[in-house]
């Protein structure tokens, strides 16, 4: 029997046999240990893995890929990849992998989880209002040794512009690319057919409230005074700021008075109830795409947009010929400014591997004479003094181009407010919309939904 | 010395090698279920016990999650109630419709397997982005059933914008998907041997006596099967929701799915540790009513000689 096996074992199939045997013994365990080690190397990456802190920028050239994302379509998508091909005409070793969303909330959500594998595009467009989402958590390169070394210019934005770029810990990670602001946009050919007066920006809430009842009845068939924004945060801030209040603390918390919020969405249903905004059931229908609100379809007269949004909303009513939208700011009262500054920008994300083209993306997109000129401050007023003259002088009269560049520089020029965001704010922008909802269905009070609104914002803020 | 042949020992060996290899084709399998299921199902568990904003080291809080399930988070006991609604309405009303249709094109009508086709057609696109764009401009205030409605004289409203109304705009489009289990049922009419209803025909049963102690009788595991994941699947339901809502769960809250809800605590609140508490809570739903299913399946399901 031994020498039978041992023959076996000698004979060079049984050889074969027994290698085979160990090279798939081999496999399975293989295979065995590089799952569960993936797998805890996947939980211990989660569980245990600091941050690097940012080291000096390598010199290096300018080349090889790196990603790019933004949020918005159609025209804003095709100025951006324009501007893309001017930088890779000048760079021709580097590529950008562009990496649009359409949606400004899901853009968040998608930074998000691409920030949670850290994956996040190289060069992330940022705003002011989740800059610290991503900056108090390490998501983002801290860019000052970047602006000291000269590799991304600077010295042509406001001072107070850059520092809107700045975390918690007073590191720079955001360069502001666009200045921008939400405000009244209104249908002036809508307003004086309906012998109604200019809009001012000393205007208080209450002369605005009236001047929206009187509206409501002037106005034909089917066209509504206002949407209904009880759910909109941007007239959330005008209105507390408006009012000498703060809106957040240092915590993230809400800082102003819960009758405040009470005395805002009754503001609201004032005018919802007496018939001068859209009803509750086409808050909920309207889409989310400015070129699809009601506004853009002639259907209410007054709205909330953001100033850069001007040109894009216009076109659609020039076509139909429904009429010529003018800005307005929020109340400007002698208690506070209602007008909050929202500066966009771009960030340099902490899994970045090619820092020197993210940064020269960054610097050329800031300052490229060229690049400024073919976007056209699409997303807020350029924020370089000189590019945003030289794009007043340049454009036409009576273009919204011009109006609300114009529109943005002297509100700019009137220090509006500037809010300190928590690191939380999409879910402040989700209670917000729950709660309106709820008040604007009758389906629960204003006090009651007040009260739900703050523990809400303080729970997910604390 | 007798010859060895293939004996135990070889037989064993033989075993063994089978064994190996069937291991080595379910190897490709195996890395999946590990790493792909197995693995972050245990993660999700893990963090069910943190507070984890995705972005940030998780931060073990023991219970706290559940507990807070439990003592009464307002959001989470509406997206049960209206999750549970959706469930009760939805299910019942896909297998009856596709019992009913299944049953009608089982008697050979002409251009079966066209019809088969366009009523499964639905199925295949139900669950997409662009039928919810869709559902919306069918259901919304200019929506062509306001446009039909109208032809009838009769006033039309915004479906998906009316709190009392939005959550039955997502139990049609889970109804409108019947035909998946249509074409299960009727599979399972065709495996029912045609003597049953000779016999019951000579006895002088007319057709709903047939159809009440043969058809459902014989179809029982089907009607079974079809419950089961259809009431697994409506729990997880969640794009429709978030598309026809624009991802609010308005109006009021009345499509705050189950899904919807936990994809905001996830991903618009950062509070994953939270989102995979109610992912296990789900699990323990799910798993409770599948279990229910089961026990009550002995009461009336009848598999094969046990008629």
């Amino acid at each position: 029997m031994d020498e039978l096996r041992s023959a076996d074992a000698r004979h060079p199939a049984a050889r074969t046999a027994r290698s085979r045997r160990e090279l798939l013994a081999l496999a399975r365990n293989g295979a065995i240990a590089l799952a569960a080690s993936g797998g805890l190397a996947a939980l211990l990456h989660e569980f245990g893995g600091e941050q690097p802190a940012a080291a000096a920028p390598p010199p290096g050239p300018i080349q090889g890929e790196i990603g790019f994302s933004w949020w918005g379509t159609g025209e804003r998508s095709r100025k951006t990849q324009a501007v893309m091909t001017l930088f890779q005409q000048k760079y021709p070793k580097a590529q950008l992998d562009g990496e649009p969303v359409g949606d400004f909330n899901t853009y968040w959500e998608k930074l998000t989880v691409e920030a949670a594998a850290r994956n996040m595009p190289d060069v992330p467009q940022m705003q002011v209002r989740y800059l610290t989402v991503y900056a108090t958590r390490h998501a983002l390169r801290p860019l000052d040794d970047l602006v000291q070394s000269g590799a991304i210019d600077v010295s042509g934005i406001p001072k107070v512009a850059v520092e809107s770029g700045r975390g918690r810990d007073g590191k720079l990670y955001m360069i502001p690319t666009g200045s921008a602001t939400n405000n009244w946009m209104y249908n002036t050919t809508m307003a004086d057919k309906a012998g109604l007066p200019v809009l001012r920006s000393n205007m208080t809430w209450e002369q605005l409230q009236r001047w929206l009842l009187d509206a409501k009845d002037k106005l034909p068939s089917g066209v509504y005074a206002s949407d209904l924004r009880g759910a909109d945060d941007s007239i959330l801030w005008a209105w507390v700021a408006s009012h000498g209040q703060v809106l957040f603390n240092k915590s993230g918390k809400l800082a102003f008075p819960k009758q405040l919020m009470v005395d805002y969405w009754n503001w609201w249903e004032t005018l919802r109830k007496a018939g001068a905004t859209v009803t509750a059931a086409m808050m909920q229908e309207e889409p989310t795409d400015n070129q699809q609100g009601y506004l853009t379809l002639g259907r209410a007269m007054f709205d909330e947009r953001p100033a850069n949004q001007l040109a894009a909303i216009q076109a659609p009513l020039t076509a139909s010929g429904k009429g010529t939208l003018k800005l307005a700011t929020f109340p400007v009262l002698p208690k506070g400014n209602g007008q909050v500054l929202v500066n966009n920008g771009l960030s340099i994300a902490a899994n970045c591997t090619n820092i020197p083209t993210a940064a020269a993306w960054i610097n050329f997109f800031t300052n490229d004479p060229d690049g400024a000129k073919v976007y056209s401050s699409d997303n807020g007023a350029v924020t370089v003094t000189s590019l945003l003259a030289a794009q007043i002088a340049g454009s036409a009269p009576d273009s919204p181009v011009k109006a609300y560049l114009q529109f943005l520089k002297d509100m700019i020029n009137s220090r509006p407010t500037v809010i300190d965001f928590p690191a939380n704010y999409s879910a402040v922008v989700q209670a917000l919309a729950n709660n309106y909802s709820n008040v604007a269905f009758e389906k629960a009070t204003v006090e009651a939904s007040v009260d739900a609104f703050f523990s809400q914002v303080d729970a997910v803020t604390s | 010395m007798g010859s060895v042949g293939p004996g135990r020992r070889g037989r064993a060996r033989l075993g063994r090698r089978d064994d190996r290899v069937a291991y080595l084709f379910l190897a490709p399998w195996l890395l999946g279920l590990v790493g792909i299921t197995i693995g972050p199902l245990l993660a999700s568990l893990g963090l069910s016990f943190t507070h984890y904003d995705l972005l940030s080291t998780p931060r073990w809080t023991g219970l706290a999650n559940y507990h807070r399930i439990a003592s009464g988070d307002p959001a989470f006991g509406q997206s049960l109630s209206v999750t549970v609604l959706y469930v009760a309405a939805s299910v019942p009303a896909v297998l009856v419709i596709s019992l009913a249709l299944a049953l009608l094109l089982n008697r050979g009508l002409r251009g079966l397997t066209l019809y088969r086709g366009l009523f499964y057609l639905p199925s295949l696109l139900g669950g997409s982005v662009a039928i919810a764009v869709l559902w919306r401009q069918v259901f919304g205030i200019d929506g062509m059933l306001n446009h039909i409605l109208a032809l009838v004289h009769i006033a039309g409203q915004s479906w998906i914008g009316s709190p009392g109304t939005a959550l039955y705009t997502l139990v049609a489009l889970n109804v409108w998907q019947f035909g998946a289990a249509m074409i299960i049922f009727l599979a399972g009419l065709r495996q029912i041997p045609q003597d049953l209803y000779e016999a019951a025909a000579v006895d002088g049963a007319r057709m709903w006596r047939q159809f009440w102690y043969i058809t459902l009788p014989m179809l029982s595991p089907v009607i079974f099967f079809n419950a089961v994941l259809g009431l697994i699947r409506a729990f997880q339901v969640f794009t429709p929701a978030y598309v026809i809502s624009n991802g609010n769960g308005g109006p009021a809250g009345s499509m705050l799915l189950y899904a919807l809800y936990l994809y905001q605590q996830g991903f618009v609140n950062y509070d994953m540790g939270y989102a995979a508490a109610m992912a296990w809570v789900l699990v323990v739903i799910i798993a409770a009513l599948t279990g229910m299913a089961f026990f009550s399946a002995r009461f009336w399901v009848h598999y094969g000689d046990t008629t």
